[in-house]
């Protein structure tokens, strides 16, 4: 599992589509916030007597997605440490984006791991809920990369019968 | 009826040489009729008109309109190289075409089966690299079952040639090709490590750029073709081959949308030898925005008259598209956004020449424009 960075700027909006957060190819995810949650229960008259307030760490929280961008690094500049990106939302709506590296990654390892020209990625902007939420928060997931293996040396060359008439 | 308006739809006189340029934001396509030779294609694109289902093929459309009833045998279809705004539609052209084609030319054969295979690694990854072109290779390696002739372009071969007219390939050079294809087997996967997808750039370097001669009028059609390093490769090939002809120019399709990696400065130098030719420019709205500027700068030293078929569309008012708390997110997490404004028409540059090289007609349709 890997995590893409978490940024949050708080701004609520209690108006915005109900989608569920799901993703159409396999993104590894991690929160880099851990997820505090009080329990109501603890803060109780009756529970208060018990001297300290009772503390959870939970993954109770639930998110809605304001606006979602499936994206493919065009371009990366090392040297001014950004890269270049070629976005389309879900009502098709293009756009080219710059992101700094430090705005995604949390190191240089994950880069290297990560970023090349063709490397796509999902940004997309949700509402968090959850006790002391909601709040407006962006996060940027890249696709894994496909490692490849031995077998699929024969699948490529099965495949290249399949589509092309002349092989 | 086409996208077109009809009063500008009556075709050139068989003596008049015509060159229209199609780019509507992502994709290139050059409609020409050149006298003895007949009417052809380079490259093709397709443009979606908002509210309509599918997209429409400019070309197909353009010459439905000027040419109907009586649609003649295209003389060639050409495609430049394997990028998705130079292929997109061509295999439909050459099924779709009332009149049927005589002759499909496209960039060098060799790399076609190192192509395939990459295009068949990605998809065993998941991935759907050149969408789309998968039809188009099997469209024209099927094509001379329709009668159709195949003719694969390198540099210095013909295309088509008469006593009065000429067009023939300049590029991809030897070196070129062999670039090319060290690329895709770079590409290639080992077990145990990530599959990587070629850079855009990469797919250029097989590119055909094209040279037209018609009586005293001289054309050069720049494709994507970029500089490559050393004297053998881009366009230093072509400047440095002795048997290449002299590349003085009316008019000049500006390589690789007005990139500075398409701009050469020798090549410059020819087109402008012996007068200032009219350089036409097919923008690119997609993955980043050319032409650029410096391009641009570089070119007006040189020549007065530049045109664009369609102008900038990139635009930040994001308010338009987004709510302001999404605004505010994709304002703190990116350094620059902008948003690819979609055209709600079409248009073209349309130039035609009589075989002295006197200009005829000069027609812009917004939202082609002439740049200032």
């Amino acid at each position: 599992m890997n995590s893409m960075f978490l940024e949050k700027i708080g701004s609520s909006d209690s108006n915005s589509p109900n989608f569920p957060v799901s993703f159409p190819m396999t993104i590894n995810t991690r929160s880099d916030t851990q997820d505090i949650e009080y329990d109501d229960t603890s803060l109780s008259p009756f529970n208060l007597a018990k001297n300290e307030p009772k503390i959870q760490i939970t993954t109770k929280h639930w998110e809605t997605i304001k606006e979602w961008w499936m994206g493919t690094v065009t371009n990366i500049n090392y040297d001014e440490k950004y890269f270049t990106a070629h976005l389309r939302d879900l009502k098709f709506v293009e756009s080219i984006a710059e992101f700094d590296f430090d705005s995604v990654f949390e190191n240089d390892n994950i880069i290297s791991e990560y970023l090349c020209e063709g490397a796509e990625f999902a940004f997309f902007v949700y509402i968090r809920h959850g006790y002391g939420f909601p709040e407006t928060i962006s996060k940027i997931e890249f696709s894994t990369p496909y490692i490849w293996k031995d077998s699929d040396n024969e699948k490529a060359e099965k495949l290249i019968k399949q589509l092309f008439s002349n092989v | 009826m086409t996208c077109f308006p009809d009063e500008i739809l009556s075709p050139p006189d068989e003596n008049q040489l015509e060159i229209t340029l199609f780019g509507p934001n992502y994709g290139e396509s050059l409609v020409l009729h050149i006298p003895t030779i007949g009417w052809g294609v380079i490259d093709c694109c397709k443009f979606k008109i908002p509210g309509k289902n599918s997209p429409l093929n400019l070309p197909l459309e353009y010459l439905k309109g000027i040419l109907s009833p009586k649609l003649p045998k295209l003389s060639f279809i050409i495609l430049t190289h394997p990028h998705e705004d130079h292929y997109n539609g061509i295999d439909e052209l050459i099924t779709e075409y009332p009149g049927g084609v005589k002759r499909v030319c496209w960039y060098a054969g060799n790399g076609i089966p190192e192509l395939k295979k990459y295009i068949a690694i990605n998809r065993v990854a998941g991935k759907d690299v050149l969408p789309g072109y998968v039809n188009v290779l099997n469209t024209i390696e099927e094509s001379p079952k329709r009668g159709v002739q195949l003719r694969r372009l390198s540099e210095l071969t013909k295309i088509a040639e008469t006593d009065l007219s000429s067009l023939i390939a300049l590029s991809p050079s030897a070196y070129n090709e062999k670039k090319y294809i060290e690329k895709l087997l770079k590409s290639f996967p080992i077990a145990g490590k990530k599959v990587a997808q070629l850079k855009d750039n990469d797919l250029n370097i097989i590119s055909v750029a094209l040279f037209l001669k018609c009586g005293k009028f001289q054309a050069v059609f720049g494709s994507d073709l970029q500089n490559l390093d050393g004297p053998n490769g881009g366009w230093n090939a072509i400047v440095a081959n002795h048997d290449c002809p002299e590349l003085w120019a009316n008019v000049v399709k500006v390589a690789h949308h007005g990139s500075s990696n398409g701009y050469n400065e020798g090549v410059w130098k020819e087109h402008c030898k012996k007068n200032k030719p009219i350089a036409l420019i097919a923008p690119f709205n997609r993955k980043k925005y050319l032409p650029e500027k410096s391009v641009l700068t570089l070119l007006k030293q040189n020549i007065d008259e530049i045109y664009i078929s369609s102008g900038p569309t990139l635009s930040t008012k994001l308010s338009k598209y987004y709510k302001k708390d999404v605004v505010t997110n994709i304002k703190y997490r990116t350094r620059n956004f902008r948003i690819i404004e979609p055209l709600d028409k079409v248009g073209f540059v349309r130039l035609r020449y009589l075989t002295d090289g006197t200009l005829v007609e000069k027609k812009v349709l917004p939202p082609a424009i002439k740049l200032p």
